[in-house]
């Protein structure tokens, strides 16, 4: 057990990186100063990286806002008492302390032009500050160095906000400042021409020299700024013309975009993601960026474009959008798509399926096999993942949790159950001219009549052949209304483009069980369908299905052929064997049963799991079985044997529950994904 | 949004070399129960925790490297230090004090 003093164990409420790469400096609210040196390799290490330096009460108010100068020499840090510190970094001292900012510092930046044709060597640097009380403030940093706290006034007060100024930033060459506030104002000012001995203003309390400028252009942004920046002046934006002395920046804020604008005209050059229309307020807010990061590539080293060949390169100068709903969006300057997402944080993971997608859009990937993988989340959204990468893609469409996942035509569709009562099929996005790099899936059906929740989905397990192209045949959802549905998929697209999905025409419904239908299957020859309930039981079907011949609809039917009484609990699970006449079904009464497909009978029962076992499949060519539970454990049986031959449990991370796994491909088990619910 | 910062989920690849390569020749050449005996035994040994997908970033402040490789979040309390172009996590820096900052016993 860790014994933490309780301030200790606080909220990190501000950090900033070093631009050097060296250092990482934090602040919590124990309103300590952290600094740690970041390890040089990338190699991953389970060490935990101890501080350098701690300064236990670096200030007296927690510090919302830190930044490093661009030498990496010192650290700037505002606090909500209205106090700015700097540090020296490396010796860990202060070497300014500028106090009497109304309120919490909400923005700093610093400005120290590296002017390479200028004569002096020593170049003044400034620290612009910004905080509640809408002013910015400009401190001369060489003035004060020596004697501590002794002047500590501004050399420069800018009025002109209505609102808390959260984004500051100056161009290198020490001309222009820009700040962005939450009264949803970019101000241009020009700095370079600043008076040095102004008349003294009554502005600021009639301390010192105030110098009141105005701003020399006003930009009215439509949405509340939280992040700005300038672009580096010699960023390539392809397609947009920007004058040479034109200054180019970047906002982020509540409509959850970020916008490119010309600073000399005030207009937008363009966007970057997708601003939303038809969501909720909740989801509104959840959308918002928080902050954005700027990574400006200055032509990277050709070694390392080698070095990461065929992975995430950022090669091309990246914004990435820090978003309130904790994802990550990175997007390529160049190609003005979404180069890259990471997702902050999923919520329990209730199932998940790996998938082969073929994405025309990605021909320099090599198409393996299971490269995607699928989790439903408690969440409407489906995280799409990379396998390789970790790139992920948020599929939305639902409008309620979605329960149940399934893949189909050889992993390349993927069907969804969701607890607004219908289902929907996705398919990978085809190529798009304009962002050549963009992949995910798009949704290309969606099947609506069950009265209740749909929580198990199977796919048809062939596909359907036309010649040389394949389509999808049909598919069955199971819902909380008791009753099993197929559904015709022959006309739906192996693709999305651009457009509306297809509403998909249910062709029976049968009222199957007296309660829930909790999970179904599809036998590999698609002749059988078997579905688990909580009424304890599973219901086997023959499935009778006829092509389309001649412009006639496609038919199908589903026939009672037997029922696998024997469980105590409710049924959580129910897989065909791939090659025997078997079926395999886990349950609520912590078994797992092994059932003829002959006669319906037990064959075996495997008893170990300490709860309901939620999963349940074979494996190695039919000999094994793996099951999950709510334990925490996946065990592996001897089918022959009827005895367990292993158990993994994941000590790393003590699971409570293992809620879901999915296979690489079918009697090849060489990948095996758990999806779990553990304590921290 | 609230999160249960005592509660957290992951979806990991166990990867298993043996059951892909378990009918090599030598392995014909045994008598089937043997062979069998040898998969079971070694099946669950043999299972490694390839990857994981867990948290990254439960809120607060986000930081980049200016070669855009390395990605610094927080996870509740803990800040993790992550290769962007895997998604793999590098290391976690510690949130103890100084006073016991530099033991290395603190678990």
């Amino acid at each position: 057990m860790t014994l933490k003093k309780p301030q200790d164990t606080q909220t990190i409420h501000s950090l900033c990186l070093s631009p050097s790469s060296s250092h990482l400096l934090v602040f919590s609210a124990s309103l300590s100063l952290r600094i740690f040196e970041l390890p040089a390799s990338n190699t991953s290490s389970k060490n935990l990286i101890y501080p350098v330096r701690v300064i236990s009460r670096a200030h007296d108010a927690p510090v919302h806002v830190c930044r490093v100068d661009p030498t990496s020499t010192y650290l700037a840090s505002g606090s909500a008492d209205g106090v700015v510190k700097v540090w020296d970094i490396r010796r860990g001292y202060i070497t300014h302390v500028f106090k009497g900012h109304g309120g919490v510092v909400s923005a700093l930046a610093f400005n120290f032009p590296q002017d390479l044709s200028s004569v002096s060597r020593e170049q003044p640097m400034h620290l612009i500050t910004a905080s509640v009380d809408t002013r910015i403030r400009i401190f001369d940093l060489s003035a004060t160095a020596t004697s501590v706290g002794a002047s500590g006034k501004p050399e420069a007060i800018l009025e002109g906000h209505f609102s808390v100024p959260r984004g500051l930033d100056v161009s290198g060459d020490g001309k222009w400042l820009v700040s962005g506030g939450r009264d949803s104002v970019v101000l241009v000012w020009d700095i370079s021409s600043k008076p040095r001995d102004s008349k003294s203003s009554t502005k600021g309390k009639g301390k010192g020299r105030v110098f009141a400028a105005t701003p020399v252009k006003t930009i009215t942004v439509l949405e509340r700024v939280e992040a700005l920046g300038l672009l580096h002046p010699d960023e390539d934006l392809t397609g947009s013309s920007s004058a040479l002395d034109g200054i180019r920046f970047y906002t982020g804020g509540e409509k959850g975009v970020v916008k490119i604008w010309d600073g000399k005209t005030g207009n937008v050059l363009f966007t970057l993601g997708k601003e939303q229309t038809t969501v909720s307020d909740e989801q509104e807010v959840q959308r918002q960026i928080v902050d954005v990061l700027y990574v400006h590539s200055l032509a990277f080293s050709l070694s390392f474009l080698t070095d990461w060949s065929g992975s995430y390169l950022p090669s091309t100068s990246t914004l990435v959008s820090i978003h309130a709903d904790q994802n990550l969006l990175f997007h390529s300057l160049s190609t003005r798509s979404l180069s890259r997402q990471l997702i902050g944080y999923n919520d329990e993971v209730v199932d998940a399926t790996l998938l082969s997608p073929k994405f025309p859009t990605l021909p320099q990937k090599p198409s393996t096999g299971d490269s995607h993988l699928a989790i439903a989340t408690n969440s409407s959204l489906i995280r799409l993942y990379d396998t390789h990468s970790f790139d992920a893609r948020l599929l939305e469409g639902h409008t309620d949790i979605v329960l149940t996942l399934d893949h189909g035509v050889g992993g390349r569709l993927l069907a969804s159950g969701s607890k607004d009562r219908s289902a929907r099929i996705w398919a990978p996005l085809s190529q798009n001219p304009d962002y050549p790099d963009e992949w995910g899936y798009g949704c290309v059906g969606i099947c609506e009549g069950h009265a209740e929740s749909v929580g198990a989905i199977a796919f048809s397990r062939k596909a359907g052949t036309e010649g040389e192209t394949e389509y999808p045949q049909f598919m069955f959802t199971g819902s909380q209304d008791r009753t099993v549905k197929m559904w015709d998929l022959s006309s739906v697209p192996l693709t999305w483009k651009d457009g509306q999905p297809l509403i998909c025409k249910s062709l029976t419904t049968h009222k199957a069980h007296e309660k829930d239908i909790n999970a179904l299957d599809v036998s590999p020859n698609d002749k059988l369908v078997v579905s688990g309930s909580q009424d304890r039981t599973a219901k086997i079907f023959a499935i009778e299905y006829t092509h389309s011949i001649g412009g006639r609809p496609p038919r199908g039917e589903i026939k009672l052929v037997g029922t696998c009484k024997g469980h105590k609990r409710g049924v959580w699970s129910v897989r065909f064997g791939r090659t025997e006449r078997v079926l395999a079904t886990g349950s609520g009464d912590k078994t797992v049963k092994l059932w003829s497909l002959d006669d319906f009978s037990c064959l075996k029962t495997f008893e170990g799991h300490t709860n309901s076992v939620l999963r349940v499949d074979f494996i190695n060519m039919g000999l094994q079985l793996v099951s999950a539970a709510s334990d925490g454990l996946v065990k592996l049986w001897n089918i022959k044997e009827e005895e367990c031959v292993g158990t993994m449990d994941n000590h790393e991370d003590k699971a409570r529950a293992v809620l879901s796994f999915s296979f690489s491909s079918e009697n090849k088990p060489t990948a095996l994904g758990l999806g779990t619910c553990g304590q921290h | 949004m609230t999160i249960h910062t005592n509660l957290f989920f992951r979806f990991s690849f166990w990867l298993n070399d043996h059951l892909c390569t378990s009918t090599t020749a030598e392995d014909v050449v045994c008598s089937p129960e043997t062979v069998l005996r040898r998969i079971f035994a070694d099946a669950c040994a043999s299972f490694k925790n390839a990857r994981s997908i867990g948290p990254l970033h439960t809120g607060g402040p986000v930081a980049i490297t200016s070669d855009g490789v390395r990605l610094v979040t927080c996870v509740s309390e803990d800040i993790l230090l992550t290769d962007i172009s895997t998604g793999a996590e590098i290391c976690r820096f510690a949130s103890v004090s100084l006073g016991n900052a530099h033991s290395p016993f603190v678990t």
